[in-house]
């Protein structure tokens, strides 16, 4: 509580403090930023998609919509893995379109200042590399910061609207 | 005027006897123009017939009540203009005058009861007239009921036809619109060349990514034939990379951490990134540096457990390492220096002494900050062999 006053009280200065919730995912914790945060599911049953891309795992019935889930670690470029008990759904909103992510669990908010966000080194040619937005220390682990917006190109927003 | 105050009661006197004129008018000139059906010439035969009678019966006036010509004729302006014709007969009276409108007034008071029953026989033949009115107006009324249909079914057709013109015109200007694009399409064609111009920049880029990159025109920051730290006697820390002895300068040295904690990987890098370090309150990038210098002894069963991380000066990378030796002191002379650059920048040298190469660090985290930074280390020395 005492964090979430500290964050309305600095939050009109030159370094806002961000919230993003943080999920696990091989190993490694990751954060996105909470305002693109709907809500967090417990693993359902996901129906797969006749000839839908290789990082959509499928659809799900959230209440009455359809949600196309995306495949997090393959779109992380990681090891595939089987669902647990601690699996979870983000369901998230980008440019107007809802998703959800699967993760290995989702851990907590934490609250970062901007300053506190670094740049990382980007040696990669790969497309994922392009995700990430920085890391941050935080609790003593690194934390890697993940935009969402650059997830998947235009073209993969299209094609994961149209199934 | 006081003659027509005398003569007459009231001004409704006056139109009754301008009325009769026209009566007259119409029983001596049997009008010709107007176009009325024969019923009307009956009656103005009758009229006339009556008039020469000299206006003493009125039931025989009376039967020509029904007449609704009659009406209309009096309407007609033709007979207006005639009332010079009709009162030459009766201008001859003394007292008769002519008002200043032109209506004749007629003085006499058998004038008078003339023009009363006259104007009486009117009245009644209006009434008849009105009598008669549905009839007609029933008859017009019908008229349009038949037409307006006629006319509001053509009224569309009109529209249509507008409708159908601006449709013409909006495709006759549709179709230089759709013209012109085509005209345009050599500017796609145009883009489409530049792009696979462009392409064809990225694709020499790319090969100097491959080889221009690792092969530098010159050594930055080297003099004589060596580094700048090596103009004189140098000190040198030597470590182990699986089994390779490698050294580097302690001038270049930023510092040594041991690597308690694995490594933060991040997705979308090369296998030579380990991931990322925090020590000492920064992030420290950590090399690979097995895939780096001995890329052609890596196979896949490589593990990366090295033990420490040889942070380069000024820099955010370090060199993992499995072991760190001792500090040596080195001549110039005891190294030979490279004299042809090729594709290990980083290398500045071989010790022969101590059987070890001696890195060149700076170039090293040059090459690492670049963006021509190769993914594919193994790839990139089969290609050197």
């Amino acid at each position: 509580m005492a964090n979430v006053v500290q964050a309305k009280n600095s939050a009109g200065s030159d370094d806002p403090i961000l919230q993003y919730v943080t999920f696990r995912l091989a190993d490694e914790t990751y954060g996105i930023n909470v305002m693109q945060v709907q809500e967090v599911l417990r693993y359902t049953e996901i129906a797969p998609v006749p000839g839908a891309p290789s990082y959509v795992l499928g659809i799900i019935n959230l209440r009455g919509n359809v949600v196309t889930v995306i495949d997090t670690r393959q779109r992380f470029g990681l090891m595939t893995s089987e669902p647990t008990d601690s699996t979870r759904i983000v369901i998230i909103e980008v440019d107007q379109q809802v998703v959800g992510i699967m993760v290995d669990s989702v851990s907590e908010v934490v609250y970062l200042r901007q300053s506190e966000i670094e740049t990382t080194p980007n040696v990669g040619n790969e497309e994922s590399a392009k995700f990430i937005q920085g890391v941050c220390n935080k609790n003593n682990q690194l934390l890697i910061l993940v935009e969402l917006n650059k997830l998947m190109s235009d073209e993969e927003w299209a094609e994961v609207a149209a199934l | 005027m006081a003659h027509d105050s005398q003569d007459f009661s009231s001004p409704q006197e006056a139109i009754e006897g301008y009325l009769e004129a026209l009566l007259q008018d119409v029983a001596e000139y049997d009008e010709p123009e107007s176009p009325v059906e024969p019923v009307s010439k009956a009656e103005a035969v009758t009229e006339r017939q009556a008039n020469s009678d000299s206006f003493t019966s009125a039931d025989t006036e009376s039967k020509h009540t029904g007449s609704s010509d009659t009406g209309s004729t009096v309407d007609e302006p033709s007979a207006v203009d005639k009332p010079s014709a009709v009162s030459e007969p009766l201008s001859t009276d003394e007292s008769s005058t002519v008002d200043e409108t032109g209506a004749r007034i007629f003085a006499p008071p058998s004038a008078r009861a003339y023009a009363r029953e006259a104007a009486a026989q009117i009245r009644q033949r209006q009434q008849a007239a009105e009598s008669f009115e549905p009839k007609f107006d029933t008859a017009f009324k019908e008229l349009p009921t038949i037409l307006m249909p006629e006319l509001k079914v053509a009224e569309p057709e009109v529209k249509v036809e507008v409708e159908t013109q601006s449709a013409v015109k909006t495709s006759i200007a549709q179709e230089p619109v759709a013209v012109e694009p085509a005209v345009a399409e050599p500017v796609a064609v145009e883009a489409v060349e530049t792009m696979v111009s462009e392409e064809t920049v990225a694709v020499a880029s790319t090969a100097d990514i491959a080889s221009t990159s690792l092969e530098p025109q010159q050594n930055e920051g080297w003099t004589n034939g060596r580094p700048d730290w090596a103009q004189n006697r140098f000190e040198c820390l030597l470590f182990v990379v699986k089994g390779l002895k490698l050294a580097v300068p302690l001038a270049e040295l930023g510092g040594i951490h041991k690597l308690e904690k694995e490594p933060t990987p991040l997705f979308g890098q090369p296998g030579w990134f380990l991931g990322i370090v925090r020590t000492n309150n920064m992030n420290v990038g950590l090399v690979d540096t097995a895939q780096w210098v001995m890329s052609e002894r890596i196979k896949g069963d490589h593990k990366p457990d090295f033990k420490f991380a040889i942070r380069i000066h000024d820099s955010e990378w370090g060199l993992a390492c499995h072991e760190v030796a001792e500090a040596i002191s080195l001549d110039p002379s005891e190294v030979k220096w490279r004299t042809k650059l090729g594709r290990r920048p980083w290398l500045a040298g071989t010790v022969v002494d101590h059987m070890c190469a001696l890195i060149d660090v700076a170039a090293f985290a040059r090459l690492l900050d670049s963006d021509k930074v190769p993914v594919d280390l193994q790839a990139l020395m089969a290609d050197e062999e």
